[in-house]
């Protein structure tokens, strides 16, 4: 599945991006709805990311998505502790586009 | 048979042309054209539905040809095919376009117009509502320049595209070039539209378009031809179907993508309304339903349709989910069972063939 893996590289990197910038736009947001936001997303990005065999982005992505459940069960709406999840999973994606481009 | 429209690409002696072509017969097919040449010139005529049935080549002289006459009309060429050599094969898309099943009735075919004159939105989408009538069968989204029709191609996929070349900032023929490049989803047959003539049908064939049909457009020739791609687009005989639900658009291409490779017919829904419709018009061999979306939770939807016996085919949780809540949730629900996501997309087939009772 290497070629299908090549073939939705960019596709992936993109919509990653996309879902990191709408948690932090929703953790910035005192009226939005910042837990539901990443749990949504970091389940997507794991879904589609173990889809892909990018297996290291899964763990990431659970274990915040596991963090933000359990806050939210909890009654908090403190969503702040993403944004190290997020600049984690950032970094992620640029290590995986320079290791990319360096082949 | 309805008209419907083909490409045709012609080759001479000295030259090729790419254009689209009408009244297809067992002896005869008529190319829209301003190339001209003597009657009994000898040319070989490759006709097909884009992306949908296999092309023919087809030995043919020049029999005619027909002028613009009156508004609407198209000037042309009428091939006779060889007689000495019987076109077995234009016998047989004939026959497969006349065979094309009416029922089961093709999943709701996605269509993208990309024009910037309202009036011609209006009567395209007023016109296809008479045509297709109640049953549903086609989707309409419209969008009036480059810009905005990119930002829907990005964010859904589409059975069939039609662009107008003359677009505002930026031309339909840079928009079919853009969609043609970017290898990563899945590639809907292009239908070009223009009263730009040959300039604009070079332009947007160039481009990567596979059809180009001037204006004014007759719609009925070309709701026929969509008529046959949608039933072509679900009617992959011997190939199990099957139907995938999940809100992320990504993860339905890539599981698209190597399920097809597999050699299987998918269908994809990104809510519970659009799989509703493709489960009844495509009758799934096996439903793979996400588990966490916007709408409503997978498991209770798998709980729904196997537990009312609303379906009688394996319904499976696929999630990203750890397997140990999948498995869980899957128990809960009575699902047939689960396919992690993470577990990659070759274990995603394997599990698939094993749930259709394919042989290990």
């Amino acid at each position: 599945m290497k070629d299908i893996q090549a073939q939705f590289l960019g596709r992936f990197s993109e919509t990653a991006r996309g879902r990191l910038a709408r948690m932090r736009a929703a953790i910035a947001d005192p009226h939005g709805t910042g837990l539901s936001t990443v749990i949504h997303e970091l389940h997507s990005f794991a879904g589609e990311s173990g889809l892909l065999g990018f297996s290291q982005f899964v763990a990431v992505a659970r274990d915040g998505e596991a963090e933000a459940k359990r806050r939210q069960t909890a009654g908090s709406a403190d969503a702040a502790f993403a944004l190290d999840v997020i600049a984690r999973l950032e970094q992620m994606l640029d290590e995986l586009a320079a290791s990319v481009a360096a082949k | 048979m309805e008209r419907f429209i083909l490409r045709a690409e012609v080759h001479t002696a000295s030259e090729a042309f790419v254009s689209y072509a009408y009244d297809l017969t067992p002896t005869s097919v008529f190319v829209v054209t301003d190339w001209r040449a003597p009657i009994d010139t000898r040319v070989i005529v490759r006709l097909s539905v884009p992306r949908a049935l296999e092309p023919v080549d087809v030995a043919c002289r020049i029999a005619g040809l027909r002028v613009a006459g009156n508004p609407g009309e198209v000037a042309g060429i009428v091939f006779e095919f060889d007689p000495e050599a019987p076109p077995a094969s234009v016998l047989a898309l004939l026959d497969k376009v006349r065979d094309l099943p009416e029922d089961p009735a093709p999943a709701r075919f996605r269509v993208l117009l990309v024009e910037d004159n309202g009036l011609t939105r209006d009567v395209f989408s007023y016109s296809a509502q008479r045509y297709f009538g109640a049953e549903d069968e086609v989707e309409i989204d419209h969008a009036d320049s480059a810009e905005k029709a990119w930002e829907r191609l990005v964010a859904a996929h589409y059975d069939l595209v039609i662009v107008d070349y003359f677009l505002p900032n930026a031309d339909g023929a840079s928009l079919i070039a853009k969609l043609r490049a970017d290898t990563s989803r899945r590639q809907p047959p292009v239908v070009a539209i223009s009263v730009g003539g040959r300039p604009a049908r070079d332009a947007t064939m160039s481009a990567g378009a596979d059809l180009f049909v001037d204006k004014p457009v007759t719609f009925r020739d070309l709701f026929n031809t969509m008529r046959i791609l949608a039933r072509v687009s679900t009617t992959d005989a011997g190939k199990q179907t099957i139907l995938v639900l999940d809100d992320s658009t990504l993860a339905l291409a890539v599981t698209r993508a190597a399920l097809e490779a597999a050699g299987f017919s998918v269908v994809i829904a990104d809510d519970l309304a659009a799989f509703e419709r493709a489960r009844e018009r495509c009758r799934p061999d096996l439903i793979l339903v996400d588990v966490q979306m916007p709408e409503l939770f997978g498991d209770d939807l798998a709980a729904t349709l196997l537990g009312h016996q609303v379906v009688d085919v394996p319904v499976v949780l696929f999630s990203s989910l750890d397997e140990a809540e999948l498995a869980r949730r899957s128990a809960a629900a009575s699902a047939t069972g689960y396919i992690s996501k993470a577990a990659g997309l070759t274990e995603l087939v394997r599990r698939c063939r094993e749930y259709l009772g394919h042989a290990a």
